[in-house]
């Protein structure tokens, strides 16, 4: 008693990633599950605002909501972005643009259509000059309804890739496995 | 008045000469240039598609008399042509060109007609009331996207031109070359979605070209097809950094051409609202024209005061950003009880936190360094360009609508004009921040004469608004922000036309940054604080 006895250890997110060894002293995991954690826990994404929802966007990174406790920041680089945020109306003159930054990204590379107007083109549906939703553009991974989408809600859309990541990984891993 | 006039009358105060079209640039240059009218502001510029004739209407103020007209010629034929007045006023110069990108008007001796909103090959003129809306999801997308629209603008030129005269394109030879650079519509300081092409020497700007339209969501067309009440949750989408603001400007025309009288309790609570909004607004500007600097602790205060308005916004009318809280005649909803002491906890906090805000950047070196003397714009310039709001306060032209043409109740409250004379970019920072502590002064006069009373005005099924037009504009945080209807009795809009303050304004981004380098663009971008979405439109 006393001295000797440890406290309950941590729980870590990545301990569930490891198969310990007896004796310690070296882990083992598959390459797929910790490149999946790793991607997962450091999330960039592009520092790329169309309209309204990159204000939402803003707050977001900003002090009360605070997007960095997600391993997550913005990169003003597509080429060093892992997600595309598309904040706001795609306009017929935009969407090239938006194709070819998304070509520059790295892969793998996640697409999150945040507000009506990148799901669907909200309520500019009927105008002569907006794409009526990004992914006639682009793909998406993700969609985030509301005009704007509240910071909480994006918080939600980012924890959904966030899954789709790690779903992906332990796929992956599983299939490596299995041949 | 030379002659050309063809009929004269008045439209709310305001006379109205309709002209020959032959005869609006010799007017033009007549009421500029004449020492008792000096007509130095061009204010906005609306073409409008009357079905067999384009009517062209100038509204046109002089910031030393306070003096108004308006101008309206008509343009008939297949082909209209319209004389630009670009040679009196610069800032018509980017007006002319929207009309003719929407409406197909051309214009005479214009230096720079090109398509600005909309991109190069467009087909059509979509504010003409017979343009067909295309039903085509994928219309004008590339069916293959390896193939992506290159960019069309003219390369730059290879051979240079030596001090003699003789021209030099041999490769490999040690000379310079000026190159140009595209910055934008993606990059981290441009605001949004503007795209600046510099051509540089070296890392001085000797041109600068901005292309905007990668925002534009042809909200005057919608408002051509939706009712007048469905339009205004669109206002607060023009510029999002203050909706409310927009809001007011919209609702106000309403109220002025349907002479529908607002209460008094709702007079207050709009004030109220109007201007914790400019706070909010100008808060952003810090926090931005931080970053673009290099910093970010501004930006992160910025957005910690910034939620602080937003709670206050949210509990009155539960949205944070898209507020649709104006309606003709009243609010749509009251202050919650709890507001009145939220909103003076958050005046004595933010009273507190302002010297230290302000200390973070006008005591520090580098950013006096970066700011002061850079990109300066003179008054004559300023007012030429048709520039408004902060722009031209910075400049120490003490223009500012809520004293030049009180509008709702801000003849009662007492506030300063923030005026700089340098017309640089600390000059417009330092104004800002002052239009910060004066609204904070508004705000509480507002709420220590807050009545009681009813906020909300019954209106009718259908909402109409008698024949007519109406041209209202307010203070905005971005400048004079103005808004035309023109109204043909029925429940929609006839035309919405939106005099954007930083439209105009971003003209006179050339002229500012020519000579300097290419991080001093960013600080002249910053400093404008523009909004794309009211830009582009």
């Amino acid at each position: 008693m006393g001295i000797e006895e440890k406290a309950a250890p941590i729980k870590r997110p990545i301990d569930a990633l490891i198969e310990p060894l007896p004796g310690g002293g070296i882990i083992m995991t598959s390459v797929e599950k910790a490149l999946g954690w790793a991607r997962e826990g450091s999330l960039w994404y592009m520092l790329f605002g169309l309209a309204c929802c990159a204000i939402e966007l803003m707050a977001t990174g900003a002090a009360r909501y605070d997007f960095d406790r997600f391993g997550m920041m913005f990169r003003a680089s597509p080429r060093q972005a892992d997600l595309m945020i598309v904040a706001g109306t795609v306009t017929k003159k935009m969407a090239p643009r938006i194709r070819r930054l998304w070509e520059q990204m790295a892969e793998p590379r996640y697409v999150i259509a945040m507000g009506s107007c990148a799901n669907a083109g909200g309520p500019f549906r009927d105008s002569y000059a907006v794409v009526r939703g990004v992914d006639l553009v682009i793909p998406v991974d993700v969609y985030l309804p509301g005009c704007p989408p509240r910071p909480e809600a994006l918080l939600h859309a980012c924890l959904e890739v966030h899954k789709k990541i790690k779903a992906e990984a332990e796929a992956k891993a599983k299939k490596e496995a299995g041949r | 008045m030379p002659d050309g006039v063809i009929e004269s009358g008045e439209s709310g105060g305001v006379p109205v000469f309709r002209l020959k079209p032959e005869a609006v640039l010799p007017v033009c240059r007549c009421l500029k240039d004449s020492l008792e009218l000096r007509f130095d502001y061009p204010e906005s510029i609306t073409g409008v598609d009357r079905g067999d004739r384009i009517e062209l209407i100038y509204h046109l103020s002089s910031l030393l008399t306070g003096a108004k007209v308006i101008l309206r010629t008509d343009i008939a034929g297949d082909d209209p042509t319209a004389d630009s007045v670009v040679s009196v006023w610069k800032g018509a110069n980017w007006q002319e060109r929207e009309i003719f990108d929407l409406l197909g008007v051309k214009f005479r001796n214009h230096p720079d007609l090109r398509r600005i909103l909309l991109p190069e090959g467009w087909d059509g003129y979509p504010l003409r009331k017979d343009y067909v809306i295309p039903e085509n999801d994928r219309h004008f997308l590339p069916d293959d996207w390896s193939v992506l629209c290159e960019d069309t603008e003219p390369e730059a030129p290879v051979c240079v031109t030596e001090e003699d005269g003789t021209v030099i394109c041999e490769p490999g030879r040690f000379r310079t070359e000026e190159i140009q650079i595209n910055m934008g519509p993606q990059h981290p300081s441009t605001h949004g979605v503007l795209r600046l092409l510099l051509t540089l020497d070296g890392e001085i700007v000797v041109d600068c070209r901005p292309d905007i339209g990668y925002l534009h969501r042809g909200m005057e067309k919608l408002a051509e097809m939706r009712t007048y009440i469905q339009f205004i949750p669109i206002t607060d989408r023009f510029d999002y950094l203050s909706s409310m603001l927009n809001n007011a400007v919209y609702v106000g025309a309403l109220e002025k051409l349907g002479g529908i009288e607002v209460p008094e309790r709702v007079e207050y609570i709009r004030v109220i609202m109007m201007e914790l909004q400019r706070i909010a607004s100008h808060l952003v500007f810090y926090g931005s024209m931080a970053l673009d600097l290099g910093a970010t602790t501004p930006f992160l205060y910025a957005f910690r005061e910034r939620e602080d308005i937003i709670d206050l916004f949210e509990m009155t009318c539960g949205a944070r950003l898209t507020y649709n809280y104006f309606r003709p005649g009243g609010v749509s909803r009251d202050l919650p009880d709890e507001f009145v002491p939220k909103c003076r906890e958050f005046i004595s906090k933010m009273r507190k936190r302002l010297p230290e805000y302000d200390a973070l950047f006008t005591e520090n070196e580098i950013f006096l360094l970066r700011t002061r003397g850079v990109g300066v714009i003179s008054a004559e310039d300023a007012k030429d360009y048709g520039m408004s709001g902060p722009n031209l306060r910075g400049s120490g032209v003490a223009y500012d609508v809520r004293k030049a043409d009180p509008y709702s109740i801000y003849n009662r409250f007492e506030f300063d004009v923030a005026v700089r004379q340098e017309g640089d970019v600390l000059s417009r920072y330092l104004v800002r921040l002052q239009e910060i502590r004066e609204s904070l002064r508004i705000i509480e006069q507002a709420l220590d004469g807050l009545p009681d009373g009813k906020v909300n005005y019954k209106l009718p099924p259908v909402f109409k608004l008698p024949e007519g037009e109406v041209y209202h504009h307010i203070e905005s945080s971005r400048g004079d922000l103005g808004c035309f209807i023109i109204s043909d009795g029925s429940p929609k809009p006839y035309r919405l036309k939106w005099r954007a303050p930083s439209f105009i304004s971003l003209q006179a981004l050339p002229k500012m940054v020519k000579g300097w380098k290419v991080a001093d663009v960013v600080a002249a971008v910053g400093s404008l604080d523009i909004v794309l979405g009211e830009v582009d439109r």
